[in-house]
């Protein structure tokens, strides 16, 4: 696997903003009761999270470490600043639904977190890479659950009506903690098993190739 | 000793050069070039992406039609700001458009709601130079009223024909129990819209008919008040026949039978009513005893009506006797008229 795979599978799923390293719980918890919020919030995301980590890998040989930190800040700031500005002229009914939430993607700790891990120590393309493939990761994540709150607790997906049952509770931050933590079992559940089969994979293979060798697996580590 | 001095300055001469190549210059003139460049880029495109006053009106108006339309601003004078006024509170007309179908589009502020005041879109139908109905009500900004998403009667406006004089009030169904001064208030935006709408778009007489009601806010005082007044006049007769006030009078439910006593004066009754508090316990919210006196004539309708000890709910007390309600508004009803005023509560 070539390494902008790996970033890839790990900003999507392996290391997956949302359910694995729960972070920006803080939007995710006040967007999710409609799917089109969420989906919103995980596209702006996904742009505001690429192009700060091109620029902090750009100019990561340029800021001194001592300042890093105030630096990311100043550049994250701006790009949401200029994202907001974008957005109240030109996608109006997306700004009223993403509304505080908005500005307050300058302190979610997925951009500056991966600022400070991944794009201050990587290439531009590595992190370009890495800004879409989390910021998507994030943008899934909460998708999916905007739809399974906003389908519980209004019976309807995107603002269509599929429904005319709804349980009010699934609206609520309640019910969107629930679906949450719900969803990080299931996401965690189905990983671990799939590192378990990688696993099982890897060894049978192994042994395979020392059977075919003439060797026992063991006895080549001794 | 100037050799000593000469090798002082020399030294500080290394120290000030070097300073600039130490770290810390390097980070401030860092963190100062990245400010400058943000500072320069959001300057531009502040210019480029700035969305203007009339835009936002506009994308405003646009969500309450619910599609672009073009509008055209109706001026306002001063005197045409305040237009109605009711027992309860007045509306004043803030911004007016008239779209392309005729219909205005009016921004009102109505008075009388639990903190102050609720400015309401409202937008008048209007067909043949007269109003035919209130469209679409949309609640705008308040100073505070907290029961706002309580309130579900919005879409009612819209299922009434207008007639001429025709009032919008809590007493016709526009109402939400329990938030029933935010109500008010919002039905004068309502009024007062339309109210404008007539006399100034329309250039006819106001319109405005002021309803007798009772007091908003304060259900359980007017509960037990107008009680108090039909058991006035309903026994009327057994008094000046001179009997006992007893549990046997009629309207008797919220009445101190005890403490309640009267004088006959020729053909006057004047009574000294102690009521019960609306519940059997003092709660909150919940008015306690009043006591009341009421005068009762020979053609069996209220002479005086005042209240001496006022037992509504602390803050609603001031709605309830001076404020919100005139107790003369008693005088002169028979016990018909009370037993209607009593199904408006």
């Amino acid at each position: 696997m070539n390494k902008y795979s790996k970033i890839t599978l790990d900003g999507l799923l392996y290391q997956n903003p949302t359910f694995m390293l729960v972070l920006g719980t803080c939007p995710t918890l006040g967007l999710i009761n409609t799917a089109s919020g969420a989906a919103g919030m995980g596209l702006t995301v996904v742009v505001i999270l690429t192009l700060s980590n091109i620029i902090i890998s750009a100019l990561r040989k340029v800021i001194p470490s001592q300042v890093r930190i105030p630096a990311y800040i100043v550049i994250i700031a701006t790009l949401v600043t200029l994202a907001r500005m974008i957005l109240e002229k030109l996608m109006p009914d997306l700004y009223d639904t993403l509304g505080s939430f908005l500005a307050l993607i300058v302190v979610n700790c997925i951009i500056l977190g991966r600022a400070e891990a991944f794009a201050s120590k990587h290439t531009v393309a590595e992190s370009a890479v890495d800004g879409i493939a989390t910021g998507l990761g994030f943008t899934a994540a909460l998708t999916i659950m905007g739809i399974i709150c906003e389908f519980f607790g209004k019976g309807s997906i995107f603002g269509l009506q599929i429904m005319s049952f709804s349980m009010g509770f699934f609206s609520k931050p309640a019910g969107a903690f629930l679906v949450y933590g719900l969803c990080i079992a299931i996401f965690v559940y189905i990983m671990d098993n799939v590192e378990r089969a990688k696993r099982i994979k890897k060894s049978k293979a192994l042994s395979h190739e020392a059977l075919v060798e003439g060797t026992p697996a063991g006895a080549e580590a001794m | 000793m100037a050799e000593e001095v000469k090798s002082e300055v020399k030294e500080e001469k290394p120290e000030k050069k070097n300073f600039f190549k130490t770290t810390s210059f390097k980070c401030i003139i860092v963190l100062l070039a990245i400010v400058l460049v943000c500072g320069i880029l959001l300057t531009i495109c502040n210019d480029l992406f700035e969305v203007t006053d009339e835009e936002k009106l506009n994308r405003a108006i646009s969500k309450i039609y619910g599609y672009d339309i073009t509008v055209e601003e109706v001026e306002i004078t001063d005197s045409d700001q305040t237009t109605y006024e009711n027992t309860y509170g007045s509306a004043t007309v803030l911004l007016a458009y008239k779209d392309e179908n005729g219909d205005y589009l009016v921004s009102s502020e109505g008075t009388g709601g639990w903190f102050g005041t609720v400015t309401c879109w409202v937008l008048v139908a209007v067909d043949n130079g007269s109003v035919t109905k209130v469209e679409k009500v949309v609640v705008n900004t308040s100073e505070g009223e907290t029961l706002l998403n309580n309130i579900d009667f919005l879409d009612k406006y819209a299922e009434i024909e207008y007639t001429e004089g025709f009032t919008y009030s809590t007493n016709n169904g526009f109402v939400t129990s329990g938030a029933s001064l935010s109500s008010t208030a919002i039905n004068n935006a309502v009024n007062g819209a339309v109210s404008f709408v007539n006399v100034v778009c329309l250039g006819k007489e106001d319109q405005t008919v002021v309803e007798e009601t009772l007091t908003t806010g304060a259900t359980y005082s007017n509960t037990i008040t107008v009680q108090a007044a039909m058991f006035a006049v309903a026994n009327y007769d057994s008094c000046i026949s001179g009997a006992t006030v007893s549990d046997s009078f009629d309207y008797t439910t919220y009445i101190d039978t005890a403490n309640t006593t009267y004088t006959v004066d020729g053909e006057t009754v004047a009574y000294s009513i102690t009521t019960t508090g609306y519940l059997s316990t003092e709660t909150m919210g919940y008015p306690n005893a009043f006591t009341l006196t009421i005068t009762v004539g020979v053609d069996k309708t209220i002479a005086s009506f005042d209240i001496v000890t006022n037992g509504s709910t602390s803050g609603y007390g001031s709605n309830y006797a001076s404020k919100m309600y005139d107790t003369s508004k008693f005088v002169g009803l028979g016990l018909e008229d009370l037993i209607k005023l009593y199904g408006t509560i």
